[in-house]
């Protein structure tokens, strides 16, 4: 089975989480069903009061790492707000390791947005990093 | 060995800036430095080291880290605000607080 890991990321806004789960549920349920997708928050470990100790950011840091590294592609939304810079962080190891990055800013993109964004950035230069079936199944939706 | 220096475009920016790059070079390494204005275009050299200084609120700095972090090479933070950074990341580089460049290099700390 083919399988293609999304890394979903963003800061850590009153929306964000309302709006990334939302992605992922439609990922998972409507559009890419056979494709297994991984969903990651990188801004729960600032919902910690008062600031986490350094040791709670490093395990927060090595989990980070390791969902990156099953990453296929990673789509950030708003990397702009992040106040901690994590984001970036993550966004440095996906360039360097050459994982495709979609990322909105100021705007809340779909589903539909984000995949076709995929496929007009990537498809092309990077086919083997795509699982075939997510552009088989945007035609079929078209 | 070649260490990448990037600090902010401020003046105690420079004054590190151009501290470390005399003790690299006085040690027979290379250096090559990044002032950032908020302007300048990103650039990602080949480097050995990484040596931030005050990135805390400058996210390409961030975005540099991580380079170096999926490199395996050795990154430096220095002056983290209050001596702390919330970006889980930096726990995984060194960070410095008071200490200069020329302090960690001497095995000061």
């Amino acid at each position: 089975m083919v399988t293609c890991n999304i890394y979903l990321a963003g800061p850590y806004t009153s929306d964000t989480m309302e709006y990334l789960n939302s992605l992922a549920t439609k990922f998972q349920n409507t559009i890419i069903s056979s494709v297994r997708i991984n969903v990651v928050s990188t801004w729960h470990y600032q919902e910690v009061v008062p600031q986490p100790d350094k040791q709670t950011l490093y395990k927060a840091a090595l989990a980070g790492i390791e969902e990156l590294a099953k990453a296929d592609i990673i789509a950030v939304y708003q990397p702009e707000k992040s106040t901690s810079g994590a984001i970036f962080v993550e966004m440095g190891i996906a360039h360097a390791r050459g994982i495709p990055t979609v990322y909105s800013i100021g705007k809340k993109w779909s589903a539909d947005e984000i995949l076709q964004s995929i496929i007009d950035r990537f498809w092309l230069a990077n086919s083997r990093l795509i699982s075939p079936n997510i552009a088989l199944l945007l035609l079929e939706d078209d | 060995m070649t260490y990448f220096l990037s600090v902010p475009a401020t003046t105690d920016g420079m004054l590190w800036l151009v501290t470390a790059k005399e003790y690299v070079e006085k040690t027979g390494g290379k250096t090559v430095f990044d002032i950032r204005n908020g302007k300048t275009k990103l650039f990602i050299p080949e480097f050995d080291v990484l040596c931030v200084y005050k990135p805390d609120t400058r996210h390409e700095v961030w975005f540099m880290v991580g380079v170096a972090l999926a490199r395996g090479v050795q990154v430096y933070i220095f002056d983290p605000v209050n001596g702390f950074s919330k970006n889980p990341y930096a726990t995984l580089c060194h960070t410095f607080h008071t200490l200069t460049l020329l302090d960690v290099m001497n095995g000061n700390m």
